[in-house]
């Protein structure tokens, strides 16, 4: 299985997003992997960023994986997946695959009381910005300022994260546009992935890519 | 977006990168084949891909041959950067890596 994709452009441009591509178009091809490129060294290694599945095994570690890093940049060590039982990920990735919201968080809540409650629980915030083009960007975050204990928002982190960012950055999650004020800790409780990280979509306005 | 308080401190800096060049420590897991030289200098700003195919290269693998390479029990995604791997799961002075023929790790 391998993935292209296009940004669609918005069409009709809403107030909040115009002139940003908003909508992507995704397709999944079950054949024809791209192989022929592979002599070319360049290519080869653009090749290997890309992700080949195979199987739906395939898909099942992939997104194990990404729960185990979740979990260790959350609490710091990815044990709550490994004393798992192993019930317990067939139900995740079960419920994941067929969009089963009460029972994903039937397992998923587990994995995350404590810090669900508390901020001082959470060691780090599970926090993934998304480019166009260019690859993810992880940083670990506090959620709680060291010195001033104030709860971390969204735009401290972005100031932290992207200080060159241009006037009129557009900042999405799961599509919506979010107030710099947010927690957080409330991101990574109500806004995560089914992966538990929160995926943060930055677009730069056009012609003003930083430096 | 305009700025909203103190961004200073929230990035936790407790390893560092100097000259772009990252340590990885690699270390064979199971009945994987171990290296004569575990300890390689990176550049930081390389896709972790890269060292997987510097490992595939070194272990003198087939194409075909498979190879599960982990960073603290989890495999991260192929686009990742190397010297942001270190930073957030780094050792001090080095980025360990795992590397096993099959899949570990639960």
């Amino acid at each position: 299985m391998w993935v292209t994709a296009a940004v669609k452009a918005a069409t009709g441009g809403s107030a909040g997003a115009a002139g940003v591509d908003g909508v992507w178009e995704l397709v999944v091809h079950f054949t024809d992997f791209p192989h022929d490129a592979e002599d070319d060294e360049a290519d080869t290694a653009n090749m290997m960023d890309m992700t080949t599945m195979v199987e739906a095994e395939e898909v099942k570690a992939w997104y194990m994986n990404r729960l185990k890093e979740a979990e260790y940049v959350k609490h710091g060590s990815s044990k709550g997946i490994m004393l798992m039982s192993k019930a317990n990920h067939a139900q995740l990735f079960r419920a994941v695959a067929t969009h089963d919201y009460d029972r994903y968080w039937a397992v998923n809540r587990t994995l995350s009381a404590d810090s669900v409650a508390s901020p001082a629980k959470l060691k780090h915030v599970p926090l993934r910005l998304a480019f166009r083009n260019t690859p993810t960007m992880a940083d670990l975050i506090l959620p709680i300022h060291p010195t001033t204990g104030e709860l971390t928002t969204l735009g401290n982190a972005l100031d932290a994260l992207l200080p060159d960012k241009p006037p009129g950055t557009i900042v999405l999650v799961h599509g919506v546009e979010l107030d710099p004020d947010v927690t957080l800790h409330d991101l990574t409780n109500s806004m995560a992935y089914a992966d538990n990280f929160v995926y943060v979509a930055i677009a730069y306005p056009p012609h003003s890519l930083p430096a | 977006m305009a700025s909203t308080g103190p961004a200073e401190g929230i990035v936790p800096q407790t390893r560092s990168i100097t000259d772009d060049k990252v340590v990885i420590k690699l270390k064979a897991v199971g009945s994987a084949k171990l290296l004569k030289r575990d300890k390689f200098k990176v550049s930081a700003s390389n896709a972790f891909s890269h060292v997987v195919a510097f490992l595939r290269k070194q272990l003198h693998l087939a194409p075909a041959d498979a190879l599960f390479v982990y960073v603290d029990k989890f495999a991260p995604p192929p686009d990742a950067n190397v010297g942001k791997l270190f930073l957030a799961y780094g050792d001090v002075k080095y980025l360990v890596i795992h590397y096993c023929n099959n899949p570990a790790f639960g």
